[in-house]
């Protein structure tokens, strides 16, 4: 099965600086990888089967994090970020170690350090790492390069026969980004007066309000001649409050704060105040009626819309999946087609820095392939252009549009950057509920839907299940033909990506961001999400799975006589 | 004997029994919610919670790392963590839900590793697992109940026997500050004598500080408090010897808690363990050999860990529908009495024993996880076995326990050794021990003996010795061997002890299964035969490239 989940609660947002050019020569730990990567390949090209291309990725930064619960400090942790990955081909381009095999377990790692790495000052340390990594990582793709020769021989015939790797241009670029000086102990009062606004509150089972910041640079080179340094920088707030009702429904409100400096975190004014409106939104959740299953014209708002976006229509366009027999390939044979609402244009542009002022955990420089980022319109006026296109070549589209990217210890797939979901006639918030209501009305429909935010959805693309998607809300209203509109828990959309993406019929003017993580198999990378409200003529709602246990027997400590000791 | 003078004195002066429960914000969030708990939490036709205790550890770690003489990218920041541990049993003193591993739960108690350092917090915290617990324990307490009608158990013994009240309150010590610096430099200079052996693929020094600030409270007012500090040095080694074998080498360095390292004397231990590397370079493949082995402290400790420990741990099975028999149960049970262990042996338990020469020891409780005094046993005199570690939950012919509960986040409380003294009755210097080899290698018609530096972990599914030394009978040279695989090693080798030395060192260890820590101070012991199979593992490939 493959599941593609979008994550709320995960990492920080990318944030850039003016660029600030470097001195190549002055980068010691690209040198030393450069120095080594030559050294190896000479070798490495020459075995058989010969490693073809070799890349070295090296991430250097920082990581903080400080997480507060109930007036107290629970974890406080400021640590180095030092890792190593080597990527080796085996084969040739056409057939190499990263063919998609099938019936059996997937390729998708590459090896990378477990410990931190030595500092580059430390010459033989350093440069012993990336040749026990090279060792491993040729190893593993000449066994690798055997598995997917006796799969391709033994297996059925792929429609695709695309090549497996394009090379990539070769690049030099050099953007270093001063780390950022954050305290996180500055912010403790602010987070331990915000915790305790959830004392007393006996909706509220857990609560927790997390600060992280993770910077650093990104160092990679190849075998190409391609030498990269680019800087990250992360900086997020979140905080979760969670609630259970006595059938067993799991509620949930957040807030995310993705910010460029720490000036920017909110103030104490302003997270006090959120939180308190969180909680009266919690308290109304745990009081509202479970909803029951019903197919009837829905507003997705805002942050819903994005996700729905990301998960329905994104994960279609990653481009390796047409090549992947296990895949349900949505879209192969499309191109130059409509295939959904001629209203909706979607981009993927992983060069835009900030929507509206606040940065885009979305945006990078190169990819993880050493591709320069760049803008790509994948579906205009509801017709298929493009696919999200990373070094690996698919029917009509020969090269890499900079997506092909990865957590650590995955290897690169096309994956979404900055999405974009824009509309080419959009009306103001107010009008589009009122043409939710006249759907309702013209449907003859009870009442309709409106989905004000999600905690996150999944989509199937896999043909062994059905290929459909889920996205679980956390806060929707009814709306009744008359206008009144009831808060309702319980209930998650469901449908099938084309159709579902054909039922749109106007968009408000709202485009709103948002910034999440998204796991799928090269794992959890940084995106972004951008799209206005959207109205459909209708989305069909399900029950949500709930928790098996009852509420606890005894009430919260802190709910006696509502007073803490 | 002197060293076990100081012991005894030790032993007296432990403040048991007259404590008052301290006045910390820890121990007042842990008895206001175990009041209300016992008061209060109660759920319509489940059993009454019988009995309930809170784990409360605040744990602070700072480390210092380099290799091959350069600091590794570490921030040297004390990190503190505070971790809770719940566990609840219900029903009542005859027939409650102990003791039984119920399919649906873990047989662990409710954890939290991350609880907020406050009162709100912590009550907040207990407040959630005490009722996972208690409804785990209701849970657990209706299968045991089928269980036993299923299996048509009567002759039951008590589930959780009474225990006079106990208490400990040990001194609570802060984390000291050090110079940051200086550690570094000190572990930048023993890493930087691994430059000298050109074929490691790596070499790295791990100095870590720790302290764990312990916290119990149980239901019947049983408590205890106490700070566990230590202070360790850990080399990690990688080689690829010429054959192509490639193992990793480790070892552990216990230094004292209050004291400032000793750069001297570390480095002497880091030299010598890699002048054991070198060898194991130069090392020659094992061959077949049936016959007599000295282990090392080290060995010695690592050869009754696997053997000794395990057997006399968990003396009752825990039953479920789960397993048949209990995988942790030691084999001991039905021992007592027989003789276990060589003859020349005596063995104990020193649960209140906090350190040997300085080096604090893991097993460290006065008072064990079931809120009883921890007692000393004497487990083995003259190789008879004498008694075993008990908890409530006692085993046939007993009726109390000796305070040898104890628990992990992977295990309810269980019966389990601390600290395991290994005394012979007549020590041997090293040298006597060696010729003691020669001569039975001599009289067996062999043409060299083994000693062992080091024994197979336990998790070592191959069992394998990566390094050992071939000792000649002829002239007593010593050849450095590889690749020593034990096959079919069991408990009739205790028995086969020939002779002990007069040099006990300690060493520490982790019960296998759920990661309790307890230490084993152990001399060399000379073993009249063990079969040793050359390695069956494949050697790696040579590296395509060259070291850089």
């Amino acid at each position: 099965m493959k599941k593609i989940s979008m994550l709320l609660a995960l990492l920080a947002v990318g944030v850039w600086g003016a660029a600030e050019p470097c001195d190549m020569a002055q980068q010691t730990p690209l040198r030393l990888m450069e120095q080594e990567l030559k050294r190896s390949f000479k070798v490495l090209k020459k075995q058989k089967p010969p490693i073809y291309y070799l890349s070295y990725t090296y991430t250097q930064g920082q990581q903080q994090s400080l997480g507060v619960a109930y007036n107290g400090v629970a974890f406080q942790e400021e640590k180095e970020v030092s890792v190593a990955e080597v990527m080796a081909r085996a084969g040739s381009p056409q057939l190499d170690n990263t063919h998609a095999l099938r019936a059996e377990r997937e390729n998708w790692t590459i090896p990378n350090s477990q410990t931190p790495l030595p500092d580059p000052s430390d010459t033989k340390g350093f440069l012993s790492e990336w040749w026990a990594l090279t060792q491993q990582a040729a190893e593993r793709a000449q066994q690798d390069l055997s598995r997917v020769e006796s799969n391709v021989r033994s297996m059925a015939y792929t429609r695709d026969q695309s090549a497996d790797f394009v090379f990539p241009a070769k690049q030099d670029y050099c953007h270093t980004q001063p780390l950022q000086q954050v305290d996180l102990k500055r912010f403790e009062e602010r987070l331990l007066a915000a915790s305790k606004l959830t004392l007393g509150k006996p909706f509220v089972l857990s609560a927790s309000f997390i600060m992280t910041v993770s910077q650093g640079h990104r160092y990679f080179v190849d075998s190409r001649g391609t030498r990269l340094k680019t800087p990250y920088s992360f900086l997020r707030l979140i905080y979760q409050l969670e609630g259970r009702s006595p059938d067993g429904l799991e509620i949930s409100r957040d807030g995310i704060y993705d910010v460029a400096s720490p000036e920017q975190f909110p103030s104490r004014e302003k997270l006090l105040a959120d939180v308190e409106k969180s909680l009266a939104e919690l308290q109304e959740l745990s009081q509202a009626p479970e909803g029951t299953p019903y197919n009837a014209p829905t507003i997705l708002k805002g942050r819903a819309a994005a996700v729905f976006v990301h998960e329905v229509m994104g994960h279609r366009l990653e481009g390796y999946r047409l090549k992947n027999a296990d895949d349900g390939q949505t879209f192969s044979g499309k191109v130059g087609q409509q295939v959904i609402s001629p209203l909706i244009t979607i981009t993927a542009d992983p060069t835009m820095t900030e929507f509206n002022g606040e940065p885009l955990r979305g945006h990078y420089e190169y990819d993880d392939e050493g591709v320069k980022a760049r803008s790509v319109t994948l579906i205009e006026n509801g017709v298929l252009k493009n696919f999200l296109m990373q070094s690996s070549p698919i029917e009509g589209f020969a090269f890499s549009n900079g997506h092909g990217r990865k957590q650590i210890g995955r290897r690169p797939e096309a994956r979404m950057s900055v999405i974009r979901a824009t509309a080419s006639e959009t009306v103001p918030y107010e009008r589009l509920e009122e043409m939710l209501i006249e759907q309702i009305n013209k449907q003859g429909k009870q009442y309709g839907f409106i989905v004000e935010d999600l905690s996150g959805g999944y989509t199937l693309t896999g043909t062994s299940l059905p290929q459909s998607f889920k996205l679980q809300t956390k806060r929707v209203f009814k709306v009744y033909p008359d206008g009144h509109k009831e808060v309702v828990r319980g209930l998650d959309v469901v449908g099938t990506p084309l159709v579902s993406f054909n039922k749109i019929i106007a968009a408000a003017d709202d485009d709103t961001l948002f910034n999440g993580t998204c796991g799928a198999s090269s794992g959890n990378v940084p995106q972004s999400n951008i799209a206005p409200s959207l109205l459909f003529e209708n989305l069909e709602m399900e029950k949500t799975r709930k928790n098996d246990f009852k509420l606890p027997v005894l009430p919260a400590p802190d709910r006696e006589g509502g007073k803490t000791k | 004997m002197k060293k076990y003078i100081w012991l005894l004195l030790l032993i007296a002066l432990c403040p048991l029994k007259a404590a008052q429960l301290p006045d910390n914000m820890y121990f007042r969030a842990m008895q206001d919610e175990m009041h209300r708990t016992q008061k209060e939490l109660r759920s319509p036709g489940s059993p009454r919670p019988f009995f309930t205790a809170y784990k409360v550890i605040e744990n602070s770690t700072q480390s210092f790392e380099a290799q091959f003489g350069t600091a590794v990218i570490t921030v040297p920041h004390v990190f503190t963590n505070v971790t809770a541990q719940v566990y609840v049993y219900a029903g009542t003193d005859k027939k409650n839900s102990s003791g039984f591993r119920n399919d649906a739960y873990s047989y662990a108690p409710e954890i939290s590793t991350a609880v907020p350092q406050s009162y709100e917090g912590l009550r907040r915290v207990l407040w959630r697992l005490t009722d996972s617990a208690y409804v785990a324990a209701a849970n657990t307490y209706e299968k045991k109940e089928a269980y036993n009608r299923q299996k048509n158990i009567t002759d039951v013994l008590p589930d959780f026997t009474s225990a006079p009240k106990a208490a400990y309150v040990g001194a609570m010590v802060p984390f000291p500050q050090v110079n940051e610096k200086a550690y570094q430099d000190l572990v930048n200079q023993l890493s930087a004598l691994g430059k000298e052996l050109p074929y490691l693929e790596s070499f790295s020094v791990l100095l870590t500080r720790n302290k764990r600030d312990i916290y119990f409270l149980d239901s019947e007012g049983d408590f205890y408090q106490y700070s566990q500090p230590s202070v360790t040095v850990d080399l990690f080694a990688s080689l690829r010897n010429k054959e192509g074998y490639k193992r990793q080498f480790t070892e552990q360095i216990s230094l004292p808690w209050d004291q400032n390292p000793d750069r001297d004397a570390l480095e002497k231990k880091t030299q010598a363990f890699l002048d054991q590397l070198a060898a194991a370079y130069q090392a020659r493949k094992a061959e077949p050999y049936l016959g007599p082995v000295l282990l090392e402290p080290e060995a010695a400790g690592g050869f009754f860990n696997q053997l000794f420990i395990p057997n006399a741990n968990n003396p009752r099975p825990v039953p479920s529908s789960f397993w048949e028999t209990d995988p942790m149960a030691g084999q001991f049970k039905d021992k007592l009495g027989m003789r276990v262990v060589s003859h020349l042996l005596d063995v104990y338990d020193r649960p209140y024993v906090r350190e040997y020469e300085g080096k604090m020891l893991q097993g460290f409780m006065p008072v064990d996880d079931e809120g009883v005094e921890a007692q000393q046993l004497q487990l083995v005199q003259s190789g008879k076995l004498l008694a075993l570690p008990l908890s409530r939950s006692v085993m046939k012919g007993q009726k109390h326990s000796n305070g040898h509960a104890r628990m992990s986040n992977w295990s309810y409380p269980r019966a389990m050794l601390t600290n395991v003294f290994v005394v012979p009755k007549n020590p041997l210097p090293r040298e006597q021990l060696e010729q003691q080899l020669l001569q039975r290698c001599q009289e067996l018609g062999l043409e060299y003996g083994y000693i062992f530096p080091r024994f197979p972990s336990v998790y070592d599914e191959d069992q394998e010795v990566a390094f050992a030394w071939r000792i000649y009978v002829s002239d007593g040279h010593k050849e450095p061997v590889y690749g020593l695989h034990l096959p079919g090693i069991t408990t009739r080798s205790l028995r086969d002890i020939l002779a002990a030395g007069n040099d006990a060192e300690v060493s520490h260890f982790s019960e296998k299964n759920v990661f309790v820590p307890f230490s084993v101070i152990v001399p060399s012991l000379l073993v009249d035969e063990m079969e040793i199979l050359p390695t069956q593992l494949k050697p790696e490939r040579k590296p395509f490239v060259p070291l850089p």
